[in-house]
C-alpha cells in the first residue's frame, strides 16, 4: 500500500507540475517581462524529468513498460510530446508555442491520472517486445504529430492576423511564420518515417501472433493508423516534392491530426472489435499485482 | 537640504538653443565644480543629450533660489543673455524633481517615448558627478532610485515594445513572418526619400541583402551603393522578384507595377515561401488583389497608419500604467527621505540614553569594580547595553516610521524637547 500511495503522490505532483506550466503558459501570454520565459522553461523541463522519473517508478512497480493501457500510454504520450518540445526549444527557441503544447500535454496526464486503475491490460501476447516496440514507435510518431498540430495551429493564428491586418496582443509572444512552418515541417519529417516503422512492425506482429483475428484490416486502429499514414505521406509529399508550404500545409498538418483523434474516438467506441485484456490488470488502487518488494510493505 | 532640477528640452526650447547649451560628457567635470561654486550647491549633477540639458542640485544655502542660480551660471557659461533665455527654463524643487528625473529616466518625457538611450545617458551622466565627487547622500540615492525605477517601468510596461512610426512598424511586421532579418532580401523598387528611410529601418535591423531597380538607373545605383546592395535595370525586376523576402516598393508610378499574376510567378520560382509586400507608394504600385495570395503578406500606407494608431493607444495605456508606477515609487522614496530627516534626531537620542548608561556602568565599576572580576564586569555593561537598546528600539521604530507616514516632525520635537537634544544637528557624514 505503501508503494500505492507513492506512486498517487508522483502522480499528483507530475500533475500540479503539468497544470503549473500550462497556467504559466497561457499568463505568459499576456505577459511582458522576461523572467516570464525562463520560469516556463523551468516548469516544463522540471515536469519533463518528474515525469520521466515517476514513468521509470511506474514500470519497475509494474513490470513492464507503460504501455499496455490506455492511461499508462497517455502519460508515455504526454512525456513524448514534452522531449520533442524542448528539443525544439533549445534549438530554435520556441517558448512561443508552449500554450498550445503545455495545455496538451496537462489533459493528457489528467486524463491517464483519471483513468489509470480502470483500465484492462492487454493479453499477454502484447508484451512481446515487437509489439511493445510497435506501440512506441506508433505514440513516439502521434507525439512529434501533436507538436506539428501546435506549430500549424500558431501557424494559422499568426498568419490571419496578418492577412487581417489586425494586432492580437496575446499574438506577441508566438514565433515568426516562418520558423513556425520550418517546426511543422520537422516535425512531420520526424513522425513519418517513425509511424511507417510502427505500421510495419504492427504488421509483423499480427503475422506472427494473430492478435486482431483474421479480419485485421476492418479493426478501427489498423484503419485509423492506414489513414493518418496516407494523410502524411500526402502532406510529406507536397511538402517535398512540390514544395507546397504555408497555410494550405497547416490546414492539412491539422486536418490530419483531427482524423487521428476521430479515428482514437471511433477505436474507444468500438472496442469491443479490438480485444484487449483476458489478463487481469493491476489496478492502482487495489494493487491486485504486488510489484517486485510489495510484501515488505 | 532640498533637491532641485532647472534645465531646458526639446518641448521648451528649439535645437538651436540645446545645441548652444549642451556640453559633452568631456566638458562636464569642470563645468561642475564651477557651478557647485557659482551657485552654491553641495551636490549636482549635470545631464547633457541632444533633447535636454538638465541640471540637478542640492541646496543648503537659500534653496528657493537655487534652480535660477543655476540657469544663471548655464546662460552665462555660454555667454547668452539669461533674461532671453528665462522662459525657455524650467524648474522643479522638492518631490517634483523626484517626479520628474523618474519620468525622464523612465522614458516619458523622451521625444520618442519609451526610447532606451536616456537611461543610459543619466547613468553616464551620473557617473561622470560620482567620479568628480559632486554626489552625496542627497542625490546619490535619487539617482539609484531613478534608475530601479525605470527598469521597472520597461518591464512591467513593455513601453519600449510599442513601434508608433510607419517604417519600424513595417520592419516589425517583417521580422513577424521571417523573424531574424540577416540573411533575408529586401527588394526595393523606387529610389525617393520614403524608400531611403524604409532602407534604413531594415538595415539598422540585420539587412544586408538589397536588391534596387529604379526607372533612372543612376538613382537606383547610388542608393544600392549606400546600403551595400545590387542595382538592377527597372525591366528584369520580373525575373529576380522570387529572390525578394521582402518587396519594398515606393515608386511615382501612377499605374500598378506588380499585379496578382506577377506576384504568383514570383511565389511559385520561390518554393511558395512566404513574401512580405511593402507598398509605402501613393498612388499604389501593387494591385490590393495581390493579399489574397497565400503566403503574400501585403501592406499599404493605410495599412500601416492603421497600425500605427492602434500602437499609439496601446502607448497611451502603457504611459497611464508607467505613471502610476512611478506615481508609487516617487511615494515610496517621499517615505525615505522623511525617515533620513529623522536619523539625527534619532541618532542624538541613541547616543544620550547611552552616555546616560556610560556614566552609571562607570559609577558602577568605581564602586565594586575590585570586587568583580573582568568578566563579571564586561557581562554588567554587556546588559546595561541590552535594556538601553530594547527600551529604545520600539519607541525609535515608531518614530521612523510616524516619519514615514509625514506625522514623524510632531514627535521629533517631543523628544528633543523631552531628552534635552539639540534639534538643529549637522547632518551626518556622507557615505
Amino acid at each position: 500500500m505503501a508503494k500505492t500511495a507513492l506512486i498517487h503522490a508522483f502522480m499528483l505532483v507530475c500533475l500540479c507540475t503539468h497544470a503549473a506550466t500550462t497556467f504559466w503558459a497561457l499568463a505568459h501570454l499576456f505577459s511582458r517581462r522576461a523572467f516570464g520565459t525562463k520560469v516556463l522553461r523551468i516548469l516544463a523541463v522540471v515536469g519533463a524529468v518528474l515525469t520521466f522519473i515517476f514513468l521509470v517508478v511506474f514500470s519497475w512497480w509494474r513490470g513492464h513498460l507503460p504501455l499496455t493501457n490506455l492511461p499508462e500510454a497517455l502519460f508515455l504520450l504526454s512525456w513524448f510530446i514534452l522531449i520533442p518540445f524542448l528539443i525544439m526549444d533549445y534549438k530554435y527557441g520556441m517558448t512561443g508555442l508552449a500554450p498550445l503544447v503545455m495545455p496538451m500535454v496537462f489533459l493528457l496526464f489528467l486524463a491517464a491520472s483519471v483513468m489509470v486503475g480502470h483500465q484492462e491490460g492487454l493479453r499477454k501476447e502484447y508484451y512481446s517486445g515487437l509489439i511493445i516496440t510497435h506501440i512506441a514507435f506508433a505514440f513516439a510518431s502521434y507525439a512529434c504529430f501533436t507538436l506539428a498540430l501546435a506549430a500549424s495551429l500558431a501557424y494559422l493564428i499568426r498568419d490571419h492576423e496578418l492577412k487581417s491586418k489586425r494586432q492580437f496582443r496575446v499574438t506577441r509572444v508566438l514565433p515568426p511564420l516562418e520558423k513556425l512552418d520550418f517546426i511543422a515541417h520537422r516535425a512531420l519529417l520526424v513522425g513519418f518515417p517513425l509511424l511507417t516503422v510502427a505500421l510495419v512492425l504492427g504488421g509483423i506482429g499480427q503475422a506472427v501472433f494473430n492478435l486482431l483475428g483474421e479480419s485485421w484490416y476492418t479493426d478501427p486502429r489498423v484503419v485509423t493508423a492506414g489513414i493518418t499514414w496516407i494523410v502524411y505521406s500526402i502532406l510529406i509529399a507536397l511538402r517535398l516534392a512540390l514544395d507546397r508550404r504555408g497555410r494550405g500545409i497547416a490546414i492539412m498538418t491539422v486536418a490530419a491530426f483531427c482524423i487521428i483523434v476521430i479515428g482514437f474516438v471511433v477505436f474507444r467506441t468500438m472496442q469491443s472489435g479490438h480485444r484487449t485484456g483476458t489478463t487481469p490488470q493491476v489496478s492502482i488502487a487495489t494493487t491486485a499485482t504486488p510489484g517486485p518488494d510489495e510484501g515488505a510493505s | 537640504m532640498e533637491v532641485f532640477i532647472a534645465g531646458i528640452n526639446h518641448k521648451s526650447a528649439s535645437l538651436d538653443v540645446r545645441e548652444c547649451l549642451a556640453l559633452s560628457y568631456e566638458d562636464i567635470p569642470p563645468v561642475l565644480h564651477a557651478l557647485r561654486k557659482t551657485a552654491e550647491l553641495e551636490e549636482a549633477v549635470i545631464v547633457s543629450t541632444c533633447n535636454r540639458v538638465e541640471i540637478y542640485g542640492a541646496a543648503a544655502v537659500e534653496p528657493d533660489s537655487a534652480p535660477e542660480r543655476a540657469q544663471r551660471f548655464l546662460a552665462e557659461l555660454r555667454g547668452l543673455d539669461y533674461g532671453a533665455l528665462e522662459p525657455m527654463f524650467y524648474s522643479h524643487l522638492g518631490e517634483d524633481t523626484v517626479s520628474h528625473l523618474f519620468n525622464v529616466a523612465s522614458s516619458l518625457d523622451s521625444l520618442v517615448v519609451g526610447e532606451t538611450q536616456i537611461l543610459a545617458q543619466v547613468r553616464r551622466s551620473f557617473l561622470v558627478a560620482v567620479q568628480e565627487h559632486c554626489v552625496g547622500r542627497t542625490l546619490r540615492p535619487l539617482f539609484e532610485r531613478a534608475f530601479t525605477v525605470a527598469k521597472e517601468v520597461h518591464t512591467a510596461t513593455g513601453i519600449g515594445e510599442t513601434r508608433v512610426s510607419v517604417s519600424s512598424v513595417a520592419v516589425d511586421l517583417a521580422e513577424r513572418i521571417f523573424g531574424d532579418l540577416s540573411g533575408h532580401t529586401v527588394f526595393v523598387t523606387g529610389a525617393g526619400a520614403t524608400a531611403t528611410l524604409a532602407m534604413t529601418h531594415f538595415h539598422d535591423r540585420g539587412v544586408r541583402n538589397f536588391i534596387v531597380a529604379n526607372r533612372t538607373s543612376k538613382h537606383g545605383e547610388n542608393l544600392a551603393k549606400e546600403f551595400g546592395g545590387e542595382a538592377i535595370q527597372f525591366d528584369s525586376i520580373a525575373a529576380r522578384l522570387h529572390e525578394a523576402d521582402v518587396l519594398l516598393t515606393a515608386t511615382g508610378s501612377y499605374k500598378p507595377i506588380f499585379d496578382a499574376d506577377m506576384l504568383n510567378a514570383a511565389l511559385k520560382k520561390r518554393r511558395y515561401r512566404p513574401m512580405y509586400v511593402l507598398d509605402i507608394a501613393v498612388p499604389r504600385d501593387v494591385h490590393p488583389e495581390v493579399n489574397r495570395i497565400a503566403n503574400i503578406y501585403l501592406y499599404d500606407v493605410d495599412d500601416l497608419e492603421a497600425v500605427v494608431r492602434e500602437n499609439l493607444a496601446e502607448r497611451e495605456e502603457k504611459v497611464a500604467h508607467a505613471l502610476d508606477i512611478i506615481g508609487t515609487e516617487v511615494g515610496k522614496f517621499r517615505a525615505y527621505r522623511r525617515q533620513l530627516a529623522a536619523e539625527p534626531v534619532i541618532r542624538a537620542w541613541r547616543e544620550a540614553a547611552h552616555a546616560v548608561r556610560q556614566a552609571e556602568f562607570e559609577r558602577l565599576k568605581n564602586k565594586l569594580g575590585e570586587n568583580l572580576t573582568k568578566e563579571q564586569l564586561e557581562e554588567i555593561e554587556y546588559a546595561t547595553e541590552r535594556v538601553v537598546n530594547r527600551f529604545l528600539g520600539g519607541a525609535i521604530d515608531k518614530l521612523k516610521e510616524f516619519s514615514r507616514n509625514g506625522t514623524g516632525a510632531l514627535y521629533m520635537e517631543a523628544v528633543a524637547d523631552l531628552f534635552e537634544i539639540e534639534k538643529n544637528l549637522p547632518p551626518p557624514g556622507e557615505g
